[in-house]
């Protein structure tokens, strides 16, 4: 549906390319995530994709057709802002039908879509309302019912729940994944939450800088992170990551030994999740920082080595600062990174690595 | 929703082609008002200086170069050193006296007081009225035999003015007028920057005990002052400028005793048709003006607190 | 508690002085606008018996209604075209950017510098030339452009946040489409404030109209009241206070239906 050929972006007095040759194919009803740190030229990316933004270099084809110089209203898509871009002097019905009246639709076809639209978000009985008047969940809704409407088989959304509390934005997640999937729309998707990338995308483009870090599905992208980026981006709390460094009998990282039979010398970086970490009996000792009852887990950050380290246990864990603990780190759950290019290196490399 | 935006800190895009069309819009949209401009306002200045260094006949069309000579004569002639006078001290005696007016009912009418806005309404009111309409009352107002002044005086067996008629009082009849006139205007902005003044600030001063005219001089004169100086350059120019109350009042007269500037331009153009002197005259005026906006701006760039 | 009292007295009685000082002289002329002659010449302050004959008389004498018609055209085409100018202008110097666009907009704002008198021999001189004398053309379109109005205009522009003129950039708006759907709207109460502004400024103009006119044809009626002066000078002065207040009424009204408005947008323009 979509391909970015090395997409680049640099803006007119800088030096720093804020989107930097990303490539990526988008397939036709997928939703597609593009999640990152603030900064890390998502949005910018986005307004290239809908035409406010002009593409320094590479090439982008919208439905096979070379689209760099295409005007936005030429590329047929829809898009749901940040601060929704509600115009207040219209009342919401009238918002939801702009685009429509602008390109000239019949007002039967504008009326009957208004009100499937409204229906599918709830806001039927808003509709000769002005946008003023209604709560930050409800404007979103609008600017959601005016991409519905449009029909267009694209959408875009640039950070549209960010602006709403916690419980609204687990509500919006699921209605919009439903009505996206129901209307089988293309749907390219900003946001720095983590858990919405997860959550929501069919897949995910992580980026940093500018540059592509990984593209796979979520759950393909939180088993095998391709960097350290990566791993410590996705997942919550993030993984912990430390320097460990090669020793006789394996990798030494604070307190830890990892046995492996290595003639190794040198460091690596060795992750492992919190809610991987099992309590055990017969594991690790370690000293404990603080920990978070959560009600039906708990958060145990603890000491390793000079860093704090936090473990994710489905128990209510009464211990203290100080107290001792035993933990028991699954050496399958391990991830290890280079310690210089922070890439991911695979077990069989590191079996390799360590001459096993 | 959405705060006033930097237009320079906006996306710019490296779209050559989007500002292309800019441009294009652009200069479409400013096609009326540049073409206005220029004939309207920029061409005819550049032939005021010109018809300044010439003279001209009637039509304007033959002329003749004479290089400084008609400043030459204007710099000694009595007449147009009375105009000057008379602009000055009408300015003089019209600027400070305005603003002082304007912020004493501009603070009255600041106060939380019941029925505040039925005042407000009859202070801003001479906004609605003309100087022409304005002239043609005062001129009643100053009439010798049944003007109101003139009867008061006469119950308080006080001797009759002649306001508009005396050389000595027609400056300042004149004056009182266009000051009357001009309350409406800056009274309305001085009232506004008064309302825009952080409340907080006097809360604050209270809680320290500050007095009424304490807070007025440490909190509201400096924080008007922006506006102060809004209204004094704008009091300046239009004083500079003020033609229509003097045309009905007193004509230029009595004996040249109002003969300001735009009035003397005025009347050496089109009544005299000396188009050479009278555009020489509208240089200096123009100059004047300038300059003293150069000297406000200067002047408030040190004194001016902005917020 | 007697402090804030006396205070309001003190208050109350400099404010009632004031406005009985600031309005009497508009007060007295309608008043006497409704006096008879024998009243007027007895000085009174009050009509003993109420008369509408003074403005009868102020009909008569000239053609009133005529000045009042000439004024309201003349008054209604520049604030219809400087609305249309300033916001062409204004949404260019906010919306816009090309190379120059700047040193344009200085160039713009600079002729507020320029005194409208040091124009005014050549321009005489050239609607005279153009056959615009005593005409509706030499009163208005010289200024249809006004540096003040596409000032206030892009003030008020540049508060419109950019997400809304992405989202119709996306929904397939033009520039005109944009400036005339959802900016005008936005931005309604400037337009409100200058469509005031203008119209109460043209309809008091006094010079321009003095020059450009010496027929009845075109003439406005801030010079009809100086025709009304010149040949009342000694008598009728009953009948020339019902021309004042007549020409004052518009604007009167003006002034406080959009009172509010005005005050606002003109402080906004003057605290930047």
């Amino acid at each position: 549906m979509i391909t970015l050929n090395e997409i680049s972006k640099v803006y007119a007095n800088s030096q720093k390319r804020a989107v930097n040759t990303v490539s990526a194919t988008i397939e036709k009803g997928e939703f597609f995530v593009l999640v990152g740190p603030s900064g890390c030229g998502k949005s910018t990316l986005l307004r290239m994709l809908a035409g406010l933004e002009d593409i320094t270099d590479g090439s982008m084809y919208i439905k096979g057709e070379y689209a760099n110089s295409l005007p936005p209203k030429d590329r047929h898509l829809a898009m749901v802002f940040q601060n929704y871009a509600l115009y207040p002097h219209l009342t919401v019905g009238e918002n939801i039908v702009f685009g429509l009246k602008v390109r000239k639709v019949k007002k039967d076809e504008r009326e009957k879509r208004l009100k499937e639209a409204a229906e599918m978000v709830g806001l039927t009985e808003y509709l000769k309302v002005k946008p003023g008047q209604l709560s930050g969940g409800q404007r979103q809704r609008v600017a959601l019912a005016r991409a519905i409407v449009s029909q267009t088989p694209i959408c875009l959304m640039d950070e549209p729940l960010s602006n709403l509390d916690a419980k609204l934005r687990g509500q919006m997640r699921i209605e919009i994944r439903e009505i996206q999937q129901r209307l089988g729309i293309t749907m390219i998707y900003v946001t720095h939450d983590q858990i919405e990338a997860m959550t929501m995308g069919d897949r995910i483009m992580v980026l940093n800088n500018g540059e592509v870090q990984q593209i796979g599905t979520p759950l393909g992208i939180y088993n095998e992170p391709e960097n350290e980026f990566v791993a410590s981006f996705i997942g919550s709390p993030s993984m912990n990551i430390g320097k460990g460094t090669f020793i006789d009998k394996g990798v030494e990282i604070g307190d830890f030994h990892i046995p492996f039979y290595s003639n190794k010398r040198g460091e690596v970086k060795v992750g492992i999740r919190p809610e991987h970490i099992q309590l055990d009996e017969n594991g690790q000792e370690v000293t404990i920082h603080s920990v978070e009852v959560l009600g039906y887990e708990s958060i145990i950050n603890f000491y390793m080595g000079e860093s704090v380290w936090k473990a994710k246990v489905s128990s209510q864990v009464m211990v203290g600062k100080g107290d001792k603990i035993k933990l028991a780190f699954p050496l399958d759950k391990l991830y290890y990174f280079n310690a210089e290019t922070s890439e991911r290196i695979l077990i069989q490399e590191m079996k390799e690595m360590v001459g096993v | 929703m959405g705060l006033a935006r930097n237009i320079n800190q906006e996306p710019k895009s490296n779209k050559t082609s989007v500002r292309k069309s800019d441009l294009k819009v652009g200069l479409l949209f400013l096609a009326p008002s540049i073409l206005l401009f220029s004939v309207f306002l920029f061409y005819p200045l550049v032939r005021t200086v010109y018809y300044s260094f010439h003279i001209t006949d009637i039509t304007g069309e033959q002329s003749v170069f004479v290089g400084m000579e008609n400043y030459l004569f204007l710099f000694q002639d009595p007449v147009f050193y009375e105009s000057l006078k008379a602009t000055f001290l009408f300015v003089l005696y019209t600027v400070p006296t305005s603003i002082g007016v304007d912020l004493f009912l501009a603070l009255l009418s600041n106060e939380k007081l019941k029925g505040i806005g039925f005042f407000r309404v009859i202070f801003s009111s001479t906004m609605g009225i003309s100087a022409a309409a304005s002239a043609v009352i005062w001129l009643f107002l100053f009439h010798p035999s049944v003007g109101f002044f003139n009867n008061v005086l006469n119950s308080l067996n006080l001797p009759v003015v002649q306001w508009l008629i005396n050389p000595d009082w027609a400056l300042l009849s004149v004056s009182i007028t266009t000051i009357w006139m001009n309350l409406g205007f800056s009274f309305l902005i001085l009232l506004g920057g008064l309302q825009n003044i952080d409340q907080t600030l006097y809360e604050s001063a209270a809680i320290d005990g500050a007095g009424y005219f304490s807070r007025l001089w440490r909190i509201t004169l400096p924080s008007l002052s922006p506006t102060l100086f809004f209204i004094t350059t704008v009091t300046l120019i239009n004083a500079f400028q003020s033609f229509g109350q003097i045309d009905i009042l007193t004509g230029g007269g009595p004996n040249d005793a109002t003969n300001l500037l735009v009035y003397s331009i005025y009347k050496e153009a089109f009544v005299n048709y000396h188009f050479g002197t009278a555009s020489a005259q509208a240089i200096i005026l123009f100059v004047f003006i300038f300059i003293l906006t150069i000297l406000q701006f200067k002047f408030a760039e040190r004194k001016v607190h902005y917020q | 508690m007697k402090e804030i009292r006396s205070k309001k007295f003190i208050f109350y009685t400099l404010l009632i002085i004031s406005a009985l000082v600031i309005f009497f002289p508009i007060f007295y002329a309608i008043s006497v606008s409704f006096m008879s002659e024998g009243d007027v010449r007895a000085r009174k302050l009050w009509p003993s018996d109420f008369t509408f004959s003074n403005y009868g008389s102020a009909f008569e004498q000239m053609p009133l209604l005529h000045y009042l018609k000439n004024s309201f055209i003349v008054s209604s085409v520049v604030m219809i075209g400087q609305l249309i100018l300033s916001s062409l202008a204004a949404y260019t110097f906010a919306f816009l950017q090309f190379k120059g666009r700047n040193v344009l907009f200085f160039i713009f704002i600079s002729t507020m510098l320029i005194p409208w008198e040091a124009t005014m021999i050549p321009n005489f001189l050239m609607v005279q030339g153009l056959g615009w004398t005593n005409s509706y053309a030499g009163l208005t379109i010289p200024f249809f452009a006004t540096a003040f109005g596409i000032f206030l205009l892009r003030q008020h522009f540049l508060t419109v946040p950019y997400e809304l003129r992405e989202a119709s950039l996306i929904e397939g708006l033009g520039h005109f489409g944009f400036l005339t759907r959802v900016v005008v709207p936005y931005c309604k109460t400037s337009f409100i404030t200058l469509g005031v502004y203008s119209f109460l400024t043209t309809w008091n103009m006094y010079l321009w109209p003095l020059l450009v006119t010496s027929d009845d044809s075109a003439r406005t009626v801030q010079i009809g009241m100086k025709q009304l002066r010149s040949q009342e000078m000694a008598t009728d002065w009953g009948g020339v206070m019902a021309g004042a207040t007549i020409i004052v009424i518009p604007t009167l009204i003006l002034l406080f239906l959009g009172q509010k408005q005005l005050q606002q947008g003109l402080t906004k323009g003057a605290i930047k």
